[in-house]
């Protein structure tokens, strides 16, 4: 599960950046706080 | 970010509502040719990005203060573009461009021998980005990019301390703080073309030190709780208590970098 979210990650920067708003990516990165979910920046790709 | 960067060799945007979808493929994707797979688009960050340096630095100093380990794809370190006369997600991978040599530096063999050509007309081929020529370049993306890595070296609070998100406005403005060994670490990056002013709340009777920007003309005061930030803008500071301030230089980034 941990990995799905970060891969989702990604899309919500690029979603943010589109947007000029970081909204979406705060609250998904909250979101995975929240649930103690671990980011990590490495699987902004997937492979 | 993989490709902030596009996870890979494609921005796969599968997982994101139809009217978000559709907002990043307008965005990032808007021609014919450039989506792949009714899901993802096939193009490099530097072309999504319409080549907006700004932009570009942006985006990567965003990538290099989130947690975790950053990796980047071959070529977006100097703003590569693609190649969208090749199919699917081969479009990005492209012969890396070293300089303005015969097939940008990647072989010495007569072009018709490639398996690949590279890319040399267009405004993103090797004749005008190529890692040669951004060595030399202050203000290229090469040095802001070896600026950054250099950056998260020696500040391991980047992904090692616990983290917050502050709630500041406006809404385009990304604040993000680590908290490590008792500092402060405080990124800001503004995802708009248009400046704004930011106030943080949180840190009344703290004196901000910032260790890297945008390189625009920022004034740096002491203290300050109202921070304005450029279009596409970013500003790096340590944070502590007033008090504390004098033993700031301890934590000094190298002049190098600044």
């Amino acid at each position: 599960m941990d990995l799905l979210y970060n891969f989702l990650l990604n899309r919500y920067i690029f979603l943010s950046l589109a947007k000029q708003d970081a909204t979406d990516m705060k609250e998904f990165i909250k979101h995975c706080q929240f649930h103690h979910l671990v980011l990590n920046g490495s699987t902004f790709y997937e492979s | 970010m993989g490709q902030l960067s596009t996870n890979h060799d494609e921005l796969n945007i599968e997982q994101l509502q139809p009217k978000d979808k559709e907002k990043v493929f307008a965005t990032f994707g808007p021609e014919q040719g450039m989506v792949v797979y009714d899901r993802g688009i096939r193009r490099r960050l530097a072309q999504m990005l319409q080549g907006d340096m700004r932009w570009m630095r942006m985006s990567y100093s965003l990538l290099f203060a989130l947690p975790g380990a950053v990796m980047l794809l071959y070529g977006d370190e100097i703003g590569m573009g693609d190649d969208l006369r090749l199919p699917e997600r081969v479009s990005v991978r492209i012969p890396m461009q070293w300089d303005t040599s015969v097939n940008g530096g990647f072989s010495s063999v007569n072009p018709s021998a490639l398996v690949r050509m590279p890319v040399a007309e267009s405004t993103f081929g090797y004749k005008q980005v190529n890692v040669k020529a951004q060595k030399k370049d202050s203000l290229s993306l090469l040095q802001h990019i070896t600026s950054l890595i250099r950056l998260q070296r020696e500040h391991l609070d980047i992904g090692h301390g616990k983290y917050t998100i502050l709630d500041v406005h406006p809404a385009s403005v990304f604040a993000l703080a680590f908290e490590f060994e008792g500092k402060v670490l405080l990124t800001l990056h503004n995802l708009s073309d248009e400046p704004c002013t930011v106030v943080l709340e949180q840190y009344k009777h703290t004196v901000l030190e910032e260790i890297y920007s945008d390189g625009n003309e920022y004034h740096k005061r002491k203290k300050h709780q109202r921070l304005f930030m450029h279009g596409y803008g970013f500003r790096w500071f340590f944070i502590q208590s007033a008090k504390n301030a004098k033993q700031s230089l301890k934590y000094a980034v190298r002049s190098d970098i600044i």
